[in-house]
C-alpha cells in the first residue's frame, strides 16, 4: 500500500510536470505582434502572425522571426508593425537584430518561409504578405538584401498565406510555393455585425485566389510557371501548405490546406506539372462532403508504416483532420478513431506540427488555435474565443490523447503561426507560436526523456537543405521515417534539422533518400548530438 | 350585395366633390357589375381613375372589380395606387394585404398589414393575416437560404407574436441559421412553453442545444421529445443525427446511433435523411455495401444532395463499381458548383 501510495505520487508529480514553458519574458524577447485591428474588421487582420526558427547566422544556434501584420486603414500599430528577427547566443536569451538585418517589408505581413534557395550556404527568407511578397537573400554577415523585384518574386496583388520552398522539378534548386488566400483589398467594403458590434465576415464572401509556383531558375530569378504546373486553374482560399513526396515516386507533392474551398493535393507528375488528385484521394472534403475551412496542414508518419500522413486543422465543430496514407488512393481519415475529432471540436486550428516532443519514436502534435469570432461565447457553450494549445500525444498506432501539461497548454491564446526546431540543441523540440496583438510565446521542452539523435544534411546534387530527403532509421525492432519536407504548419517555418527520438534504444543504420534519387547508409549515429552529413556524389 | 357592389355603391355616393362626369361613370359601373357586365364597369371605373386621379375609392372599386373577375395583378396594382392615395384608409391596405398574400406576394402582403396595425392595433383581421403572411414568408426565405433577412423577419414577427409558437419556432430556425445558437435555445425554449405539443419545437430546441454545445441538455430533450410523440419518425430521425455527431466524438456508440436511426425508419421508411446517416455510419465501418443500399435508399427518398452523392460515390468505388461511383461524383460536383459551396 505503501509503496502504491508512493508510485501513484511519483506519476502525480510527473503528469503535472509542464512539457513545454514558455520562456519570452526571460528571454529578452521584447516583439509585439500587431494586425491593425480595425472597426471595419478586414478579414486580413484577423489570419496574420508568421513564425521562423531558422539559424540565420550559421552559427550552429537556431534563431527566431516573428513576421508582424501592420496597420490598416483605420488600424493603427502604435508601438510599430516591424517584424522581429531575434539571434539566439545561447543560454535561453536571445537578441533583437531586426534593424541591422534589414527585413523590412512596406506589405501586411503574413508569414515566412526560410531556406538556402540559392545554395550559397546561408538561409534566406520569403515573407508572404499583402498586396506583395518580398524575398530577402542572406548576404552571410547578418544581414539581408531584398531581392524581391529582381527575382520575380513579389506575387503581386495577391494575399499570400503560407509559403513552402520545394525542389518541383529535381533540378537541385528550390523553388516557391504561395498559397494565396483571397480576392482583397483595404478598400474592400464588407461589413459584419454581432449584436451590433463589428465581426469578421465569412470567408465566403471572398473569392478563392490561385496558388503561385515559382521556379528557380538558378540565376536569381524565378519563372511564374503556375499556368504550366497546373495550379493556376485551381483557385480557392489557400492557407497552408505542405510539400513531400507522399507516393514515393520521386517527386515532390503539395497539400495544400484551403478555407472553406477543397483541399488540394497536388501530385507531382513530373515535367514541371501537378495535377491534384484531392478529390480521388478523400482529403479534399469531409465525409460529410464539406469543405472544412482548413487552415494549417503537415505532413509525417503517425502510423509508423513509413509512409507521409497528413494532419489538417479545422475550424471548431468540423474537426482538425487526420489522413493515413494506405500507399494507394483514396487515404484513409481516422479524424474519429483517432481521438482528434474528440480533443479539436471546440478549437480553431492554425499551425501545427508533427513532433516527437518526448523522443519515444512516435510523431506527436503540436497544434495552436485561437477564434477569430469575438462574440463566439455567445453563440456556443463549449467555444471560447481564445484558446489554448494542444500537444497531443501519440500512442504509435496514430491515436492521440491530450497532454495537459498545465501552464501555457492552459491559458487562452488567438495563435496563428508556429514553427518548431531546437533553439538549445539539447534534442527535444522546441517551439514558438505567434498570437495576435500579444508578444510571442517561444516554448523550451522540458520533457524528453528517450535518447535522440539529429541529423542535418548538406545537399550537393539536391538542394543544400535536403528539402525533400527521406530518411529511415533503424531503432531496434522499429524503423523510423521521417521527411524533410517544405512549409508545413500555417504561416511558418522550421529547424531543418531532424531529431530521432530512441526511447530507450540506440540508433542503428540510416538510410537517406535524397531528392536527387541518390541512396545513402550512415552506420549507425551517435546518440546525443546532431550530425551534418553530406549527399554523396553518388548512390552508395 | 357583393363587396365589390357595396365598394361601388359607396364609391357613387360619396364622391360628392368629384367631377360629376367621373362620378357619373362611378353609378354607371355600379350598374354594370349588377347586370354582370364587368368588362363595360371596368372600363368606367379606369376612365372616373383617370378624371379624378386623387381619389383612391375609384382605384379601390376598379380593384374589387378586377379581383372579381380573377384579374389579380391589376387588381393589386389597382389596390396599390388607391392605397398610396390614401394611406390611412385599413380596409384599403386590408384589401391589398389580403390580395398579395392570395398572390404568394408574401414580403409586399406585410407592408399594408404592418401599416394598419401601426394606425389601429386591434385590427384583428390585419393582425391574423400578418402572422399567417410572416411565417409563410420565413418559409421562403429558409427555403432560399436567405438566413439573415429571415432572422430579422423573425424576430420583429416575434415581438409581434410574443405567444405564437409557430414564429418562435421560426425564429428559433433563423437564429440557429445564423450560428445564433443560444438564442435558438430560447426561441424554441419559448415555443415548447407556448405549445407544448409542438413536435416541431421539442425537436428544434433538441437541435438547438446540441448546436450550442449542451450536450446533455441535448440529450435530455431528445429523449423527452422522443417519449412525447413515439410514433414521429421524425423526432428519432433527429435524434439518431445527433447520437451519430456524439459517436464521432466518442461520447456514444456508433451501435446507438444506427438503432435509433433503425427505429426511426421502422416509424417511417421514407425518412431520407435517416438512409443517408446509416449509409455514412456503414461507410466508416467498412461496410460499403450497406451502405450503398441506405445511399441508394435516401437518394429514393428525394433527398439528391451533393453530400449523399459523394458518400454513394465513396462507397461504391470501395466496391468497385468505377463507373458508378464516377457517375455519383459527377453530381456531386454538379451540386456544389450549383452553389452549395463556393470556390
Amino acid at each position: 500500500m505503501r509503496l502504491a501510495a508512493i508510485a501513484a505520487a511519483a506519476f502525480a508529480s510527473y503528469a503535472q510536470t509542464p512539457a513545454f514553458i514558455n520562456i519570452t519574458p526571460t528571454a529578452g524577447i521584447g516583439w509585439r505582434h500587431c494586425n491593425g485591428q480595425s472597426p471595419q474588421r478586414f478579414l486580413i487582420e484577423s489570419t496574420t502572425g508568421g513564425v521562423a526558427i531558422l539559424d540565420f547566422d550559421n552559427d550552429g544556434r537556431m534563431d527566431l522571426l516573428f513576421v508582424n501584420g501592420g496597420p490598416t486603414p483605420d488600424g493603427p500599430c502604435p508601438g510599430g508593425a516591424r517584424h522581429g528577427l531575434y539571434r539566439n547566443p545561447g543560454g535561453g536569451r536571445f537578441v533583437d537584430v531586426a534593424q541591422a538585418a534589414g527585413l523590412a517589408t512596406s506589405s501586411y505581413g503574413m508569414g515566412a518561409a526560410a531556406a538556402d534557395y540559392d545554395n550559397d550556404g546561408d538561409t534566406d527568407v520569403y515573407l508572404s504578405g499583402y498586396p506583395s511578397g518580398a524575398l530577402f537573400r542572406n548576404n552571410g554577415d547578418g544581414s539581408f538584401t531584398d531581392v524581391t523585384t529582381v527575382s520575380g518574386t513579389a506575387n503581386a496583388g495577391e494575399w499570400g498565406a503560407s509559403a513552402a520552398w520545394f525542389d518541383s522539378d529535381n533540378d537541385g534548386r528550390l523553388d516557391l510555393f504561395i498559397a494565396n488566400y483571397a480576392a482583397f483589398s483595404f478598400g474592400d467594403s464588407k461589413r459584419c455585425q454581432f449584436d451590433g458590434k463589428p465581426v469578421y465576415c465569412a470567408q465566403t464572401l471572398y473569392p478563392g485566389r490561385p496558388p503561385r509556383l515559382l521556379r528557380n531558375r538558378g540565376d536569381g530569378t524565378f519563372a511564374d510557371v503556375s499556368a504550366s504546373a497546373g495550379v493556376a486553374s485551381l483557385p480557392g482560399r489557400a492557407l497552408g501548405v505542405v510539400a513531400v513526396d507522399y507516393d514515393s515516386d520521386g517527386w515532390q507533392d503539395l497539400f495544400v490546406a484551403r478555407d472553406a474551398s477543397p483541399n488540394l493535393l497536388l501530385r507531382n507528375l513530373g515535367g514541371g506539372r501537378f495535377e491534384d488528385v484531392a478529390l480521388e484521394a478523400e482529403v479534399a472534403y469531409s465525409p460529410g462532403a464539406v469543405a472544412r475551412a482548413g487552415m494549417g496542414v503537415d505532413a509525417g508518419d503517425v502510423d509508423g508504416d513509413g509512409r507521409p500522413d497528413f494532419v489538417v486543422t479545422n475550424f471548431d465543430g468540423e474537426y482538425h483532420a487526420v489522413y493515413l496514407n494506405p500507399g494507394r488512393l483514396p487515404f484513409r481519415e481516422t479524424t474519429v478513431s483517432s481521438g482528434l475529432a474528440a480533443l479539436t471540436r471546440p478549437y480553431v486550428g492554425w499551425g501545427v506540427r508533427m513532433v516527437d516532443y518526448d523522443n519515444d519514436g512516435d510523431l506527436d502534435l503540436l497544434i495552436v488555435n485561437g477564434h477569430l469570432h469575438e462574440m463566439i461565447e455567445r453563440t456556443n457553450r463549449t467555444v471560447s474565443y481564445r484558446e489554448p494549445p494542444l500537444l497531443l500525444v501519440n500512442d504509435g498506432q496514430g491515436r492521440f490523447t491530450r497532454s495537459r501539461s498545465g501552464g501555457v497548454f492552459d491559458t487562452g491564446y488567438l495563435a496563428r503561426g508556429l514553427a518548431v526546431g531546437d533553439l538549445d540543441n539539447d534534442g527535444a523540440v522546441d517551439a514558438a507560436f505567434v498570437s495576435l496583438n500579444d508578444p510571442p510565446v517561444v516554448l523550451r521542452n522540458e520533457s524528453s526523456r528517450g535518447n535522440w539523435a539529429g541529423v542535418r544534411l548538406r545537399g550537393t546534387a539536391s538542394n543544400r537543405d535536403g528539402i525533400g530527403a527521406r530518411l529511415r532509421l533503424r531503432v531496434g525492432a522499429r524503423t523510423l521515417t521521417r521527411w524533410i519536407t517544405g512549409g508545413g504548419s500555417f504561416l511558418a517555418s522550421h529547424d531543418g534539422r531532424v531529431v530521432f527520438g530512441l526511447g530507450e534504444s540506440a540508433p542503428g543504420e540510416l538510410e537517406i533518400l535524397w531528392p536527387s534519387g541518390r541512396l545513402q547508409r550512415v552506420a549507425p549515429l551517435a546518440a546525443g548530438r546532431y550530425h551534418e552529413l553530406f549527399e554523396p556524389a553518388n548512390t552508395e | 350585395m357583393s363587396g365589390v357592389l357595396i365598394l361601388l355603391a359607396a364609391t357613387a355616393a360619396l364622391a360628392q366633390t368629384e367631377p360629376p362626369e367621373a362620378m357619373q361613370l362611378a353609378r354607371r359601373a355600379y350598374e354594370s357589375v349588377r347586370a354582370g357586365r364587368s368588362q363595360e364597369a371596368i372600363a368606367d371605373l379606369r376612365r372616373a381613375a383617370g378624371i379624378a386621379p386623387s381619389n383612391a375609392l375609384y382605384r379601390s372599386a376598379l380593384g374589387g372589380v378586377l379581383e372579381r373577375e380573377g384579374q389579380i395583378e391589376p387588381a393589386i396594382e389597382a389596390f396599390s395606387e388607391a392605397a398610396r392615395l390614401a394611406p390611412g384608409n385599413t380596409t384599403i391596405l386590408f384589401k391589398l394585404g389580403g390580395l398579395r398574400a392570395h398572390a404568394g406576394q408574401w414580403e409586399a402582403a406585410r407592408e399594408p398589414l404592418v401599416q394598419i396595425l401601426s394606425v389601429e392595433p386591434a385590427h384583428a383581421g390585419a393582425e391574423a393575416l400578418l402572422e399567417t403572411v410572416s411565417l409563410e414568408l420565413g418559409a421562403v426565405l429558409a427555403r432560399s437560404k436567405r438566413f439573415r433577412a429571415g432572422q430579422l423577419l423573425a424576430q420583429d414577427t416575434a415581438k409581434r407574436y410574443p405567444r405564437s409558437a409557430p414564429v418562435h419556432v421560426m425564429l428559433g430556425l433563423f437564429e440557429s441559421r445564423n450560428q445564433r445558437n443560444i438564442d435558438a435555445v430560447s426561441a424554441y425554449r419559448r415555443a415548447v412553453e407556448l405549445a407544448p405539443d409542438s413536435e416541431d419545437g421539442h425537436t428544434g430546441f433538441a437541435i438547438a442545444l446540441s448546436a450550442a454545445g449542451m450536450a446533455k441538455e441535448a440529450r435530455a430533450a431528445f429523449e423527452a421529445a422522443a417519449a412525447k410523440f413515439p410514433s414521429s419518425g421524425a423526432v428519432r430521425q433527429a435524434f439518431g443525427v445527433f447520437l451519430a455527431q456524439l459517436h464521432e466524438t466518442g461520447e456514444e456508440s456508433a451501435e446507438a446511433a444506427a438503432t435509433m436511426l433503425r427505429s426511426a425508419l421502422a416509424l417511417d421508411p421514407r425518412l431520407a435523411e435517416a438512409h443517408y446517416q446509416l449509409g455514412v455510419l456503414a461507410l466508416s465501418e467498412g461496410g460499403a455495401a450497406r451502405a450503398a443500399e441506405h445511399l441508394n435508399a435516401a437518394l429514393a427518398g428525394g433527398l439528391d444532395d451533393a453530400r449523399v452523392h459523394y458518400a454513394a460515390a465513396r462507397a461504391l468505388r470501395r466496391l468497385g463499381k468505377t463507373a458508378e461511383a464516377d457517375q455519383h461524383l459527377r453530381a456531386f460536383q454538379e451540386r456544389k458548383q450549383a452553389g452549395e459551396a463556393g470556390p
